[in-house]
């Protein structure tokens, strides 16, 4: 084969490796703000003493969808649009386009703690002991019914249940050097508190597909100027008063299963429709997000308060 | 240019490559797809089902053909809304399990120390709803799904099958996996409405492209039948909730009630031999300490005494084959 045929048949191949699919795949990445009201609430000490505790523990995990859009009318906050509905009683489906959350429902190694814990929250295991048995009164037992004292009994619970050595597989308190000050503290928390006083954590959208209405927009002869993407949407599951218990958590057959000799429990996980029909799940207490953020580009990074505190 | 005329020629002829070797060769009688009635040329009719001499009675027995190209196959029919549940229940040709290559100290310990025939098993996949959403035709399996076009513009696609299966772990949404029994229930159908069942064929038995299977179609929700049944509890027993789907190829059918298949079914026919029957009520019953290795163990020695009783592989298209696997295919320890 001749310089003049295989010069072509390698351009010819090479070119091949341009090939442009029109999929926008990026991670996504933005801040989610709490006010510290989000996070402040009314307590009583064991002497009957009554405080008022702004507690980055009091935040639950927060969910964020991208959606088509939202809209007024279906809840009292703008809400995301609504597919058709095909079953009577049966809401209609909001078919988000993806979604992350900021903190997770965590395996948290006892079954009093199903359902109670998020990742991201508390510093180290004891600080889980402490907030339950000091603040919310309502100290963590193992399954015979006996207070845990020490968050060390608590980790090695873990350890032990779950086979592995680490805090970092834990995955439920602060294990690493987030903000690189030399020490795992507080400031290595999923919220940290601004110098305005609100709370922020940093959120990826991993790998997500990019959507916009240009389609539309070039088929119904719009300008450009109309041309928007999709809309992020989000909200903050908090903590039942007194008892703690995250209301987005399955926790009767759904988890991680737990059964060794008396020890039987499932660990418990979100639901997981939670995206899909968000108003099913906000309930009094929760924090939504008042003001949705539209995107113009898959660049963007919002910055998504949840300033809308649901009452009703 | 007369040396760059090769490459593109080379080229070019990659475009014309026809697969058509890969696929199955037809069979005239077991076709990919076609609809299923009942005895008298109507839609099915859901049965009350109260024991096992009700459910052997409304069991209908067929077989469906591989595809003969890309396109999914199956088998359909049509029944009308009860105003309540309705039950479809399907077990696909064969039994399968997965060797225990390890020791286990659980309670969940299985011997299952002899391999499975992975020639002699089949798969259906149950979908389900309302006719008026159904999609396909005579020629073209079809599904459930509408398409939604959300404010953005973009098409969203919504299925509106309502058969909600229910996989061995009890995972919703799940499909029942090779050769296992697959439920799903229509909830509180419409009086009077017309639905389609779709009984997808997702694989056919190796040894002969057909599949044969036993469907159930009853009044009431799956769950409550498979308990009044007395399957409930521990899912292998449910492979004997249709006993006998294993049918040697004659036709499509359909044959409607068991009695009308018990010469059909799979070793029957061999005197003195052991029928499909023995081998799916040995893996049906609870016993924990020999559950289908004595049929396999008795089968492995009967061919090691005559090597003619029956093949491993698929064989001539008479040939009996064996229900378990050799047990030469068994893993070495630490092997992939």
């Amino acid at each position: 084969m001749s310089r003049y045929t295989l010069i072509p048949v390698v351009v010819a191949t090479l070119a091949g490796c341009h090939w442009d699919e029109g999929l926008v795949i990026e991670n996504m990445v933005g801040t989610v703000v709490l006010a510290p009201e989000a996070l402040t609430r009314p307590f009583v000490s064991e002497e009957g003493v009554e405080s008022t505790i702004t507690d980055p523990r009091l935040i639950g995990p927060v969910y964020l969808g991208v959606y088509s859009g939202v809209t007024a009318g279906i809840e009292p906050y703008l809400y995301p649009y609504v597919g058709p509905q095909f079953v009577e009683g049966v809401s209609g489906d909001t078919y988000p386009y993806g979604g992350t959350t900021v903190g997770d429902i965590r395996y948290a190694c006892v079954e009093f703690l199903t359902c109670k814990l998020t990742s991201g929250r508390f510093v180290d295991f004891d600080a889980i002991v402490d907030w339950f048995g000091n603040t919310l009164q309502d100290p963590v037992v193992d399954q015979f019914g006996n207070e845990i004292e020490t968050g060390d009994f608590l980790r090695q619970a873990c350890y032990d249940l779950l086979e592995i050595t680490s805090d970092a597989e834990v995955r439920i308190t602060a294990y690493e050097d987030r903000n690189g000050d030399g020490a795992v503290d507080e400031g290595d928390l999923d919220f940290v508190v601004r110098e305005d006083g609100k709370w922020e954590a940093e959120f990826t959208l991993w790998q997500q597909d990019y959507f916009d209405n240009s389609a539309k927009v070039e088929e119904d002869d719009g300008s450009e100027d109309e041309i928007h993407g999709f809309t992020l949407f989000g909200w903050m599951d908090a903590p039942a008063v007194g008892s703690g218990e995250l209301s987005t958590c399955n926790g009767e057959v759904a988890g991680f299963n737990e059964n060794t000799y008396n020890n039987y429990f499932y660990g418990g996980r979100p639901y997981l429709d939670v995206l899909n029909d968000p108003g099913f799940y906000i309930s009094t207490g929760d924090w939504v997000s008042g003001e949705p953020y539209q995107y113009e580009s898959e660049w963007d990074t919002p910055e998504l308060e949840l300033n809308f505190e649901v009452t009703e | 240019m007369k040396p760059l005329l090769f490459p593109v020629l080379l080229l070019a002829a990659g475009c014309d490559y026809e697969p058509t070797w890969l696929y199955p060769v037809a069979s005239e009688q077991a076709p990919a797809l076609y609809e299923l009635f009942s005895e008298d040329g109507e839609p099915l009719v859901p049965a009350d089902i109260n024991d096992s001499t009700d459910a052997q009675k409304n069991t209908i027995y067929a077989e469906v053909g591989a595809s003969l190209n890309a396109q999914k196959g199956g088998v359909t029919f049509n029944f009308v809304g009860t105003g309540g549940d309705v039950c479809v229940l399907v077990d696909p040709e064969g039994v399968t399990w997965t060797e225990a290559v390890s020791p286990r100290l659980d309670d969940n310990s299985r011997p299952w120390s002899y391999p499975d025939n992975l020639y002699d098993d089949g798969d259906i996949d149950i979908y389900g709803g309302l006719s008026v959403y159904y999609t396909g035709s005579s020629d073209e399996i079809g599904d459930f799904k509408v398409s939604y076009e959300d404010p953005l513009g973009n098409p969203v696609e919504v299925s509106l099958s309502v058969c909600a299966s229910t996989s061995l772990f009890e995972t919703v949404n799940a499909h029942a996996g090779r050769s296992t029994v697959e439920s799903c229930t229509l909830p509180q159908t419409d009086l009077g409405v017309e639905y389609t069942v779709v009984l997808e064929t997702w694989s056919t038995p190796l040894d002969d492209d057909r599949l044969s299977f036993g469907l159930i179609l009853a009044n009431g929700d799956c769950g409550t039948l498979q308990s009044r049944l007395g399957f409930s509890g521990d899912y292998h027993a449910l492979e004997c909730m249709i006993p006998g789907e294993a049918l040697m190829p004659t036709s499509q059918g359909p044959w409607y009630g068991k009695a009308a298949i018990n010469d059909l079914i799979w070793g029957a026919p061999v005197e003195g031999g052991m029928g499909y029957v023995d081998y799916e009520r040995e893996f049906c019953e609870d016993i924990a300490t020999s559950r289908i290795d004595q049929f396999c163990g008795d089968e492995a020695d009967d061919v090691a005494a005559d090597l003619s009783v029956c093949s491993w592989f698929r064989g001539e298209e008479d040939a009996v084959h064996c229900f378990c696997g050799d047990p030469a295919w068994s893993p070495e320890p630490g092997a992939f």
